[in-house]
């Protein structure tokens, strides 16, 4: 009987046993207390961004992941450099075969000794504060894209920080000179700027660029207005990205600033092209240009090529009787 | 040239009105991500090797005109490091 | 050679910010600059999680491609380290960095935001290792000692661990196999471009 009831109970103890294992195999699969919970990849897919909550006052802390900023990353080193890296060569590329070709635009009938006034020492000053900014800007902003690449092998880690250090306060503080003497240019030239029924023309016969032509043109032609509204339309994108990034977060994200630095360095490139091409015409392209913006008086022969209507409108109809050798001639208000 | 020379000085004139604007809106981020209650003395801003006792290395708090060039070096007298962390 | 990595086990973090006072505090972490910092998502809902983030320093480190100066550099246990003598305070890390780990003790213009500091694996910097002015500059060289980084020693529920990167991965499928559930390695998709399987 003892021995029944032993087996019985070892038999017991066994199917216990087993059973217990039973259970205890399955606990480890049972229950997920994060079921509920948000995951990884479903949140990227939603916001490409995982943001919560934390504990500290600063609101840029709460964004924990944004692959984003290595697809910025992607632009800032590799999009960039290749759209403005070949936006300056091609223009460089471009002015350096057309003035091959075409050599420089020559006055007709040589100089004739009589000058007019085309720009006041206020245009002028206006002009050259927008223009020195811009160099400064443009050279200071090109060193944050491409210094590492040129310059750093050249002067080494050290001195290129310091040189790095300087440049980036030049660029912030030459933008405020840059976006009131564009305004002030604004201002002052619009009413010139206004395209005509000549600027048509004066496309059509290539802006006296091609062929020998007398173009007819008021005070700014075809391509100056041109380079007028496109440079107007650059400063606007680039200052007001600019200030985005001048002040940080204040209005945006990170990817609002991701945005605004993409914009800020692509109207850049494409405004250095723009600004490479006028000082081409205004230096070396056109004979007589320089004189225009540098000491306000322009050769007679050169205005009557270039901007006869202007000459009519500000000087009288036709020709008046010659005044003496190197006299200058003042608009008539 | 009378013109570009005033130009050039018209640029470091309003580029330097431009820099007391921003330095307006500047501050050490200890301020800027902290309310006034939280506020301690401002040698928070130094490591200091020793955490037992305050950092020996005197560091003034910057004046704002020598923020513009903290950069390019430190005012005289002043230990290196008091430019990390500020 | 180990490669060094971070894992949040976010079906274990509690927020509990342990992690952050220990990094303040082993590497005196100046006001207003967070190089660890807790993050709850959904929080007070059903569904809550919270993550420890600081830098993972990354394979690839988008931080170092983009920086002007190339002040970044990667040591050998693949932590990514940079030259607070070079950096020039610009801000473009902040932007290409996935998990927000640049900080500045300024905070305001372009080219003004001072130098920038991060979670450095508690690895110092290109000072020499141990010296004053590295603790200066950058804090705690722990790794030089043989230390892991303070904030995963220091994790109340070993949510937040550091260590080489496979050893860690396999404490982690253990730790999922185990207890049968785990919403995966957050953040080293981004990071480190692998996912652990479970």
């Amino acid at each position: 009987m003892i021995r029944l009831r032993l087996v019985i109970a070892a038999i017991a103890v066994v199917l216990l046993a087993a059973g217990m294992t039973q259970v205890g195999a399955q606990q480890p699969s049972s229950v997920d207390p994060n079921a509920s919970a948000v995951q990884e990849q479903q949140l990227l897919q939603q916001l490409n961004r995982i943001q919560g909550l934390g504990s500290i006052p600063d609101t840029r802390s709460y964004v924990i992941e944004q692959p984003m900023g290595r697809v910025w990353r992607q632009f800032h080193e590799v999009w960039l450099r290749w759209i403005g890296g070949g936006i300056i060569f091609g223009v460089v590329a471009l002015m350096t075969m057309f003035f091959l070709i075409r050599g420089r635009v020559r006055i007709a009938g040589g100089l004739s000794g009589r000058t007019v006034v085309r720009f006041t020492s206020f245009e002028r000053f206006t002009h050259w504060m927008t223009a020195t900014s811009f160099v400064i800007l443009a050279v200071t902003g090109l060193n944050i894209t491409f210094g590492k690449e040129l310059v750093l092998p050249l002067i080494g880690a050290a001195a290129f920080s310091r040189w790095s250090i300087m440049a980036k306060y030049a660029h912030d503080f030459s933008s405020f000179p840059f976006v009131f003497g564009v305004a002030t240019l604004f201002v002052m030239w619009i009413k010139d700027n206004f395209p005509t029924a000549a600027d048509i023309q004066w496309f059509k016969d290539g802006g006296g660029m091609i062929g020998d032509k007398h173009v007819p043109a008021w005070k700014f032609n075809g391509g100056q207005k041109l380079q007028f509204w496109l440079a107007c339309l650059c400063t606007i994108a680039a200052a007001g990205s600019g200030l985005f990034l001048l002040f940080p977060f204040y209005l945006t994200n990170i990817f609002g600033m991701q945005i605004a630095q993409g914009i800020h360095a692509l109207t850049a490139v494409g405004f250095v092209g723009l600004i490479l091409a006028h000082i081409y015409i205004g230096s070396v392209g056109m004979e007589g240009g320089f004189h225009a913006m540098a000491t306000g008086e322009v050769d007679l022969n050169w205005i009557k090529q270039h901007h006869s209507l202007w000459l009519e409108q500000e000087f009288g109809q036709g020709r008046t009787a010659p005044p003496p050798a190197g006299a200058t001639t003042r608009p008539a208000s | 040239m009378r013109a570009y020379l005033l130009a050039c000085l018209a640029i470091v004139v309003v580029g330097a009105g431009g820099y007391f604007l921003l330095n307006a809106v500047q501050q050490p981020s200890g301020t800027a991500f902290a309310t006034d209650g939280a506020r301690i003395s401002p040698n928070w801003a130094w490591r200091a090797p020793s955490t037992a006792t305050p950092p020996t290395a005197s560091c003034d708090p910057r004046k704002s005109w020598q923020w513009f060039f903290v950069d390019l070096g430190s005012p005289e007298g002043e230990s290196a490091t008091c430019s990390i962390s500020q | 050679m180990a490669r060094m990595k971070f894992l949040c086990d976010a079906d274990r973090c509690i927020e509990c910010n342990a992690c952050v006072t220990a990094c303040k505090n082993e590497n005196e972490v100046p006001w207003g600059i967070n190089r660890r910092r807790v993050v709850t998502i959904n929080d007070g809902k059903p569904g809550e999680r919270s993550v420890s983030m600081a830098c993972m320093h990354c394979t690839d480190a988008p931080c170092a491609a983009v920086c002007p100066v190339n002040c970044f550099y990667t040591t050998a246990d693949a932590v990514v380290l940079h030259n607070k003598d070079l950096c020039i305070g610009c801000g473009y890390c902040f932007y290409a960095c996935p998990f927000g780990a640049p900080q500045y003790p300024r905070v305001g213009n372009f080219g003004s935001r001072g130098k920038m500091d991060k979670c450095t694996y508690c690895t110092g910097g290109p000072e020499q290792d141990g010296s004053t002015i590295q603790y200066e500059k950058y804090g705690a060289d722990r790794l030089a000692e043989g230390k892991l980084p303070l904030c995963a020693e220091m994790c109340s529920t070993k949510a937040l661990l550091a260590g080489d990167g496979d050893i860690i991965a396999q404490i982690y499928k253990d730790r999922v196999a185990k207890r049968g559930y785990g919403s995966g390695a957050w953040g080293w998709q981004t990071a480190y471009r692998e996912t652990i399987a479970t």
